[in-house]
């Protein structure tokens, strides 16, 4: 009977772990993307978060955003020794200082998130198709600059300036859709 | 710097094409001012949100679909490529553009057309087997999966882990390769690489450039690459029996074989006698004992694993292997639904000879993926084996470092003395350093010798193995990650041993091999300085 109530019990617990991951994850994989530029290793990183977090059923905080911010420490943790590791081979560019300092951004903008994607994908449906058309061989395709370049004969800074400029478009366009929720 | 050029850069940062110099600069500025740092989190968050927003709802590949009426799902992945790059090289206007986007510059003119929107994108196979296996999409309803076309894995590879690691089962229905009609005589794989091959007298003797048509084969040594017909290339090691299907599947009877899979081959088959194992687009490893006993490990991408059907019943369980973990068939044919992470000594080879861990070992060495990070601990170490492990890559050296030895002869501890003054690295050397550790077992009561051949993909230009020349160099070749100081319980004492010549380092003649003998009395260090890859 107690076999029965601790094994229902772990089977609840397995499933609010599931649930607090699944809205937790856009931000954790954002966090990583952010800082981990290399799509793969990025992947690599977002798992051994999960294996992290997955190993520990006994002791995840419940309520969503704690575990938000808990996962992003994890993240954070997974982040620091990737950078420690790569030293040798990449350019460092982000001291663990930075490395905390855009989790807590990203912790402070957690509970917003899903409304920033659904403000992006807004902004995104405002571009020309030409843009979008572009955003899609840059991240869908996982196609780089230089590559996407050389398909089309252009040079790679042309759709470097390019992309450059569909962020900062974007990112005018979400400033602008927060600026009119926070005006009553 | 100004802002803008920050903004530039941060972008290209992004954009996996900022330069070294770029990337100082960058450095630089974020440690200005913790604003610096806000700024580009800012930046980050909508170029991180991009990517999920893109896959997850599809939004481009909806575009696609639209823009493209004649458009099929069967179509080769490589020509809707090709349409989106002349779309977006071809269109001259459009008549959505309340955002100051600037068209890409130097475009062709030609006029605009309309497109038909589509009528029914129909589902492919590949389409279907996202669908099913977004079965575990219990996490993720708000996603309609069947819109998910490319990188799907990303966004759900944490979820898929999640699910697999708390043991809620995927059962998917198996997928199955759609294979062509077997015709015996048609080639079905061409053997593109070989390194010390030997088949088996009952095999056909196969040479390179060799096509292989469906059948049995057996190697008895060395390494294969077969590239399938339908892209898929496999690497086969010696001794394996296996036997080619058609163009995209084989069985793997007994052996270990390594597969990279492009997207035009997804769905590449391996069966085992135990086992069936699908590639979903992927890197993956298999090994299969006598008794039939298989293991599969992914390295990239992901995998379907499940036990052989001896009937055609479709509904058996299996389940999707990720990055990074392996899991198993037993000799009955019963699947571990608990996939593990995949050792770091796995003995699968992945490489011929482009990478930098493409080690051939042979003897008592098992090569480390990640490197110990104490050289104290000893329970990192197998106990009868030495480890062998990258420690840095691509490190110029720009003045001669002396006491390390360049020559092609044997070195024991006294020649390694002798030429301490003599020998050196010269400056503009660039090479990649590796690490051969050796921790005896913690009684030293039974001397014995273990030997390797360790064969480098580039040739050897150094080999240290004085204290002193260690300490010297840590700083510039060791792993940022290890604590060379204390070595073993032989405290402060590297190198191979003095006390006799028991302990040998033997560089090759042609510089790409080093055979190695040491006592198991004392630790033992060896650091190897081979070529570094030139750069592409």
């Amino acid at each position: 009977m107690s076999e029965n109530l601790n094994s229902n019990q772990n089977a609840s617990r397995h499933q609010d772990l599931a649930r607090l991951w699944s809205a937790a994850q856009p931000v954790i994989t954002g966090y990583i993307r952010s800082l981990v530029a290399k799509p793969d290793d990025a992947e690599d990183i977002l798992q051994q978060v999960a294996v992290t977090v997955a190993a520990k059923t006994d002791s995840f905080p419940s309520e969503p955003h704690r575990f938000t911010s808990w996962s992003l420490g994890i993240a954070k943790n997974k982040v620091l020794h990737y950078w420690r590791d790569h030293k040798y081979k990449n350019n460092l560019i982000f001291n663990s200082e930075m490395i905390e300092q855009i989790e807590r951004y990203y912790a402070s903008h957690a509970s917003d998130y899903n409304s920033l994607s659904a403000t992006l994908e807004k902004c995104i449906e405002q571009l020309t198709d030409r843009a979008r058309l572009l955003l899609q061989l840059r991240y869908v395709r996982d196609m780089r600059p230089k590559e996407i370049g050389q398909r089309l004969g252009i040079s790679p800074r042309g759709i470097s300036v390019t992309l450059l400029r569909i962020r900062k478009a974007l990112r005018d366009c979400i400033d602008r859709a927060e600026q009119q929720k926070s005006t009553p | 710097m100004t802002h803008e050029q920050a903004i530039e850069l941060i972008n290209q940062y992004f954009d996996e094409s900022l330069s070294a110099q770029d990337a100082e600069q960058l450095k630089l500025w974020l440690e200005e001012k913790p604003e610096h740092v806000d700024l580009f989190a800012r930046y980050a968050i909508v170029h991180a949100s991009l990517e999920h927003v893109l896959v997850t709802r599809d939004i481009g590949g909806t575009l696609f679909a639209m823009l493209n009426p004649d458009h099929t799902s069967e179509t080769e992945d490589d020509s809707m490529m090709g349409y989106i790059l002349n779309e977006i090289s071809n269109k001259e206007h459009d008549d959505l553009d309340p955002l100051p986007i600037e068209d890409l510059p130097h475009l062709p003119a030609t006029p605009p057309t309309r497109p038909r929107r589509k009528e029914d994108t129909g589902k492919d196979h590949e389409t279907d087997l996202i669908f099913r296996m977004a079965g575990l999409r219990m996490y993720r309803t708000e996603i309609d999966p069947a819109r998910q076309q490319r990188r799907p894995w990303f966004p759900v590879a944490a979820t898929v882990m999640i699910a697999a690691l708390i043991g809620l089962a995927f059962i998917l229905t198996r997928p199955q390769a759609q294979l062509p009609a077997i015709n015996a005589d048609t080639p079905v794989a061409t053997l593109t690489k070989a390194r010390d091959l030997t088949w088996h007298e009952d095999s056909a003797a196969i040479t390179l450039g060799d096509s292989l048509t469906p059948g049995s084969y057996e190697i008895r040594s060395g390494l294969a690459r077969l590239t399938m017909q339908s892209g898929a290339k496999v690497l086969l090691q010696g001794p394996c029996k296996f036997e080619l299907v058609n163009a995209n599947a084989m069985q793997l009877i007994t052996g270990q074989l390594t597969a990279k899979v492009p997207r035009k081959a997804k769905l590449f088959a391996v069966n085992t006698p135990t086992a069936e194992i699908v590639d979903l687009g992927t890197e993956f490893g298999v090994s299969v004992d006598p008794s039939g006993n298989t293991v599969a490990a992914v390295f990239k991408g992901k995998v379907h694993l499940a036990p052989a059907s001896h009937d055609d019943d479709e509904s058996e369980a299996g389940l999707v292997l990720t990055s990074g973990l392996q899991s198993s068939v037993d000799a009955r044919g019963i699947l571990n639904t608990n996939p593990q992470p995949i050792p770091n000594d796995h003995a699968f080879f992945r490489t011929l000879n482009e990478s930098d861990y493409d080690l051939q070992l042979t003897g008592d060495v098992r090569f480390y993926r990640s490197p110990p990070i104490d050289t104290r601990l000893t329970e990192h170490y197998l106990r009868s084996h030495a480890i062998v492990f990258l420690e840095s890559a691509n490190t110029h050296v720009h003045s001669d470092i002396l006491g390390v030895g360049t020559e092609t002869r044997t070195y024991t501890a006294a020649t390694f003395n002798e030429i301490k003054n003599t020998d050196f690295l010269p400056a503009g050397t660039t090479v990649d350093a590796y690490m051969l550790q050796f921790n005896p077992p913690d009684t030293v009561d039974s001397q014995l010798l273990v030997q390797m051949t360790v064969r480098f993909p580039r040739p050897i230009l150094g080999v240290i193995s004085r204290p002193a020349i260690f300490r010297n160099t840590d700083g510039l070749f060791g792993h940022p990650l290890v604590n060379y100081q204390n070595t073993g319980k032989t405290y402060g004492v590297r190198g191979i041993e003095r006390v006799d010549t028991v302990d040998t380092v033997t560089i090759s003649p042609d510089r790409m091999s080093a055979t190695v003998s040491l006592d198991t009395r004392l630790v033992d260090q060896v650091r190897f300085l081979i070529e570094s890859k030139p750069a592409e």
